[in-house]
């Protein structure tokens, strides 16, 4: 098989020696701190560009989180944003708390329900520190369970899929639901702040947008080591042959666990980040095709590169911001047009063109001899 | 026309008069006015004018007593019913025209008038009368006298059915002896059994003890959610019970016995409304589950494809209406092949530009055919818009058939389950009978076997993946009459028809029947009781426990996937 | 001292897919320090036998027994690989996305870790050293670094056999360890098996390559129609006339 061959297969794709990610990871570090100044400084992007790209980030967080686990671990999960839905439930549920022990009331989709307090499961949810380690812990849970039942009934491929589909629809209808405490279908709106700054001040938005990317930065270095790193050899190796791994010896389920569970708490955080950021939060994020949105990121930007489905879910954000201000009608058609073209022609990605071109390049210039394979 | 015998008992006082009024009723009635005259019988005390100064004097207990006179007096044969009819009907639509000064009473009568008592013409100088006000219980009694003169005077037209539509609501205000006539002269045994109901519930508060009891047991025997209540209301009326010890124990009784015949109805309601989805579901996922088994290929299009089949019909509809609109009631019928081919045309070109491209990349196929869906439904909601699609509902499937209680079978959803039946005999006899068949389990379980004795395996999956897609058109023809049609309906199948495939296992009929059997009937089933979002959870957390033990499904074919 | 000591005891092992007898009462017993060669016609039952043993599939009935003792039945895979069963598959299952360090790296598995600690832990000095002297024995030590995906043919297999080294394995299964391979290779595989054999270890080989099987072979087991047909050495296998009959075909 040859090299070129391999690439354009994909299954058994090389972790390159070293890949992108670091590199990214420093600019995009080095970008952070010069939003966050400019923004402070009064220079640079207005509040709107910064609020924006924040969210493109926070986006490019939740494409890396699914990246992990489908382009690293082989395991296509359609139902992520449910991970990023509870984040981002959760931090407007302390946004929420922190108004009502100011203002003393509750907000208005409660009121409507006649609702004087606010339900239990919002005690100490104005502690940031608390919600913090709610975000953490109770993904963490929520994806354990979900992961042992599934990983221990070895459901697998295609029938894995599906069943993350209807979880995130049955999630959307239960959120649909007015008399939940979290908003029903209009959602939750209407945020001030968040840690005593104000979300509409320049700052604010500054910061949480430096704050968005290097999380992003951070998570890029990260997960490359993670995934050089002998935990990462193993998710591969389950990826390309489970089988074989297991008979090694090693008991795969918890590898698939490990790397689930850190994808979904991934995805919570990227959720916590973009609520502030976007200003609502309603059942439209459970929506089955956001999730599948985020696998078209990731299969366009590129599998298991970890920059590749960043650069695909910043690349079809902005693509889709872009077009839906100017052609609204088109996007649909667009959007569909390039998912069939890069999956039938670009397997891997975009970031796979590059890689493509380039050892083609090198290959015509009969840089290497390739053996024949099978 | 019948000419009654007189009856000259106590009628000295309008001896003379009478006989003035027998000769020009006799002679207008040779000329054609609105039904039958037939010279009544006398009755003491009754006479029109009398009656019809009653109707305009405006006030609620005249206006009823005066209706309730000429309903005796029709019952006792002593009155026209044309002429009971027709001042009833001008009563309620404002054609009676009174003046309470002169006590002049006009009919209006298109742009003539005639007198009240007599229809004869008459001019009018002036401006006319006004008409007496018609308040709401007056009204109330109009509507029933006006449905049991229709009743008596039509017992077999089209109009028969309405009208006891409106004594069954309003059997309270049943004048008993008009009933009884118009029981006698109904010949039809449906509604028979229905005015037999209503003269049951009036007699609900007969004053001979016995009849009650009668009547109690006679509204058992018709186990309506109505009449339950009627019973109930009763039972509660602390009064009506004192009146006689027999009545709380029968009235128990009775509600009990409706209330088993309400459960049998209400479970049979169920089951076949389950029934009824499980059809569409079985044809959807019979579908997927082929085109899975085969290739691999989940397609998340298909409920888009059930789209293409409701479009299709939609356009059928619309081409007949233009082009042969004697031809429009079949409709339905006639889009059948229509559906199908353009459905599965839309498949096979999919399939040869696309999904060929992804053989044995699953998980990019997801992709390709989330993708295709998007690209569909958008490209339907440009060409047609979002709104719902207005089908009109062919004539042999209008309405249904009562079983029992509030149990109805409608004809559009029997249609669905014997539709869906057909598709199954013919789909398995499709794979079991005919070569291609056999080519379809060939490839199924052994690719490249298949492919080594001459079995062209991609011209299979062109054809398997039309047929597929082809059974999803048919789920959305049958359909048009059940649910909504629009841009986005596919969406609201796509994940049942899923779960049907994954729990029933792919390329086995039986195993699709089964699970799409029960998955259909869960979610009706727990629907109601617990709402939409539970049944779709718990069908979803029956799958997940299901698959602990067995991942392939509960009738998975041994073969490459 | 392990040798001539019973490694892998089967007994009536059986199992049928559907109406396919794939095993059919099956019996065999292997010794430590021998080098046994199972050989029959395609169908035979050879891989699903291997199945058996490693706890891809479960028999109907039958017993296997590891080192006197450990109910291989009652493991799953990769419990029977920790016990000490070491299998290269027929394919190459190298996995290819790895470079051929951090493949034998992965075959470093102590049983004595639970996978927590297995997860993040690097190779001691120890484990280093075997792993070089392993790259010698399968001859790849100056190509460490490069993908296991852009081998050839007979690279991989080599590589695989140099995972089963590194695990130390008491019973060693090789399936069909010189298909495709050149006859170089093949030459060369030669000498690795015949390396392999150690008085604390039991080798099974399943091959169709009679040269091969002549080769190394201690034992040679027959199968036919999920049964053992013949056993015993070479010379008396190749002259039994009913193997003659079940290749040749009747």
């Amino acid at each position: 098989m040859t090299d070129l061959d391999s690439l354009i297969e994909g299954r058994g794709r090389s972790i390159a020696t070293q890949g992108a990610a670091p590199t990214v990871a420093a600019v995009l570090a080095g970008l952070a701190v010069l939003i966050l100044v400019t923004g402070m400084l009064d220079t640079g992007l207005s509040v709107y560009a910064m609020n924006l790209i924040g969210q493109a980030a926070t986006f490019g967080l939740l494409a890396i989180a699914l990246d992990l686990i489908w382009g690293f671990g082989g395991i296509l999960s359609l139902g992520h944003g449910l991970y990023f839905a509870i984040g981002g439930y959760l931090i407007a549920m302390h946004m929420v708390k922190v108004a009502f022990q100011v203002t003393g009331t509750p907000p208005d989709f409660m009121l409507f329900m006649g609702w004087t307090d606010l339900p239990f499961y919002y005690a100490f949810m104005e502690n940031f520190f608390y919600v913090a380690l709610v975000i953490v812990l109770f993904t963490g849970v929520v994806a354990f369970v979900f992961g042992l039942i599934s990983f221990r009934s070895k459901v697998t491929g295609v029938y894995f899929a599906i069943i993350t589909q209807a979880l995130v629809y049955v999630a959307m209808l239960l959120f649909f639901r007015n008399d939940t405490g979290f908003g029903g279908n209009n959602g939750m709106t209407g945020f001030v702040e968040l840690l005593g700054a104000s979300l509409s001040d320049r700052n604010t938005v500054a910061v949480l947008c430096a704050i968005s990317i290097l999380v992003v930065a951070l998570a890029l270095f990260g997960l490359n080591m993670l995934v050089r790193s002998r935990f990462g050899h193993m998710l591969v190796a389950i990826r390309d042959d489970e089988a074989r791994l297991r008979f090694l010896g090693y008991e795969t389920i918890w590898v698939k666990m490990l790397a689930w569970c850190l994808s979904g708490v991934l995805a919570a955080i990227a959720g916590a980040l973009y609520v502030p950021q976007v200003g609502i939060i309603n059942p439209r994020v459970l929506s089955p095709e956001l999730s599948v949105e985020i696998a078209v990121w990731v299969a366009i930007g590129g599998r298991g590169t970890l920059v590749g489905a960043f650069l695909g879910a910043i690349v079809i954000t902005a693509l889709k911001f872009l077009l839906t201000a100017y052609v609204p009608e088109l996007w649909p058609f667009i959007l569909s047009a390039l998912v069939v073209a890069v999956v039938v022609f670009l397997p891997n990605g975009f970031y796979d063109l590059f890689e493509v071109l380039r050892r083609g390049a090198r290959r015509f210039k009969g840089a290497k001899t390739v053996e024949a394979g099978e | 026309m019948k000419i009654h015998s007189h009856h000259f008992s106590c009628m000295s006082r309008g001896h003379a008069s009478y006989l003035t009024r027998l000769f020009v009723t006799l002679t207008i009635g040779l000329v054609p006015l609105s039904g039958n005259a037939g010279a009544p019988e006398p009755v003491p005390g009754y006479e029109r004018a009398a009656v019809v100064s009653a109707l305009c004097s405006g006030k609620t207990k005249q206006m009823t007593a005066g209706i309730n006179d000429i309903l005796t007096a029709v019952s006792n044969k002593a009155e026209d019913s044309g002429w009971a009819a027709t001042i009833i009907s001008a009563l309620g639509h404002k054609k009676l025209r009174c003046s309470k000064k002169t006590g002049l009473a006009l009919l209006e009568s298109g742009d003539a008038y005639q007198d009240p008592s007599t229809l004869s013409a008459v001019t009018l100088d002036g401006k006319a009368p006004p008409a007496p006000f018609v308040n709401l219980r007056v009204r109330a009694n109009l509507d029933v006298a006006d449905s049991l003169l229709s009743l008596i005077r039509d017992p077999v037209g089209d109009g028969a059915e309405a009208a006891v539509v409106v004594l069954e609501k309003q059997f309270d205000n049943v004048h008993v002896p008009l009933l009884t006539l118009a029981l006698a002269r109904i010949t039809d045994p449906d509604l028979k059994a229905r005015l037999q109901v209503v003269k049951a519930l009036k007699s609900l508060r007969a004053p001979d003890m016995d009849e009650r009891l009668a009547a109690i047991a006679a509204v058992a025997e018709n186990p309506t959610e109505r009449n339950r209540t009627a019973l109930v209301t009763l039972r509660q009326d602390a009064a009506y019970v004192a009146e006689d010890p027999r009545l709380a124990k029968a009235l128990d009784s009775a509600i009990s016995e409706i209330d088993t015949w309400i459960q049998v109805g209400h479970v049979g309601s169920v089951l076949f409304s389950g029934l009824s989805y499980a059809s569409i579901l079985f044809m959807a996922s019979l579908g997927l589950a082929v085109i899975f088994g085969l290739m691999g290929v989940i397609n998340l299009a298909q409920g888009e494809f059930i789209m293409i089949g409701s479009y299709t019909t939609y356009l059928v509809q619309e081409f007949l209406r233009h082009a042969a609109p004697g031809l429009l009631d079949w409709y339905l019928l006639i889009a059948i092949p229509f559906a199908f081919i353009a459905t599965a045309l839309v498949g096979m070109v999919v399939e040869a530009t696309v999904i060929r491209h992804l053989y044995r990349r699953p998980l990019m196929t997801l992709l390709a055919t989330w993708a295709i869906s998007l690209f569909l439904i958008n490209l339907v909601r440009v060409a047609f818009g979002t709104q719902n699609l207005e089908f009109i509902v062919p004539s042999f499937l209008e309405g249904g058939t009562r079983v029992t209680a509030d149990f109805f079978i409608t004809w559009s959803r029997l249609f669905a389950i014997v539709f869906s039946g057909a598709v199954l005999v013919l789909s398995w006899l499709l794979l079991n009978k005919t070569r291609l068949g056999l080519y379809i389990r060939a490839v199924t379980e052994n690719r490249d076997m298949a492919g080594c004795v001459g079995v062209s395996a991609r011209r299979v999956d062109l054809v398997s993946f039309g047929i597929g897609s082809g059974l999803a058109g048919l789920a959305g023809l049958v359909l048009t009459p059940i649910y909504n049609v629009n841009p986005n309906m596919g969406t609201n199948f796509i994940v049942d028809s899923f779960m049907v495939v994954v729990l029933g296992g792919v390329g086995n009929l039986a195993g699709t029947v089964i699970s799409a059997l029960g998955i259909g009937q869960i979610n009706i089933f727990i629907e109601p009781l617990y709402g939409a979002v539970a049944a779709k959870i718990i069908v979803l957390l029956m799958i997940i426990v299901f698959i602990q033990f067995r991942p392939e499904g509960i009738f998975a074919v041994k073969g490459r996937k | 001292m392990m040798q001539g000591k019973t490694a892998l005891y089967i007994d009536g092992v059986a199992v049928a897919f559907g109406s396919l007898r794939a095993v059919d009462g099956l019996s065999m017993l292997i010794r430590y320090g021998e080098v046994r060669a199972i050989i029959g016609p395609n169908g035979a039952g050879k891989t699903t036998f291997l199945d058996i043993i490693t706890g891809k599939t479960r028999p109907d009935s039958g017993v296997i027994e590891l080192d006197g003792g450990i109910d291989l039945l009652a493991l799953t895979e990769p419990k029977v690989a920790l016990a000490g069963v070491g299998r290269k598959f027929q394919k190459p299952s190298v996995f290819e996305a790895l470079s051929v360090e951090d493949n034998l790296n992965l075959s470093l598995r102590d049983p004595a870790f639970g996978m927590t600690r297995e997860m993040f832990r690097s190779a001691t000095a120890a484990e280093r050293e075997r792993m070089e002297h392993v790259l010698e024995t399968i001859g790849m030590q100056d190509m460490q670094s490069q993908s296991a995906g852009v081998l050839s043919h007979g690279e991989k297999q080599w590589l695989e056999i140099g995972m089963l080294l590194l695990q130390e394995p008491k019973v060693l299964l090789l399936d069909e360890p010189v298909a495709g391979m050149t006859h170089a290779e093949t030459e060369r595989t030669v000498e690795l098996v015949k390396s392999l054999r150690a008085p604390e270890r039991a080798v099974v080989v399943i091959e169709h390559d009679m040269s091969f099987v002549e080769k190394i072979a201690d034992v040679v087991s027959v199968l036919h129609e999920g049964r053992l047909l013949v056993e015993g050495s070479m010379g008396r296998v190749q002259s039994d006339e009913r193997v003659r009959d079940v290749y040749l075909g009747r």
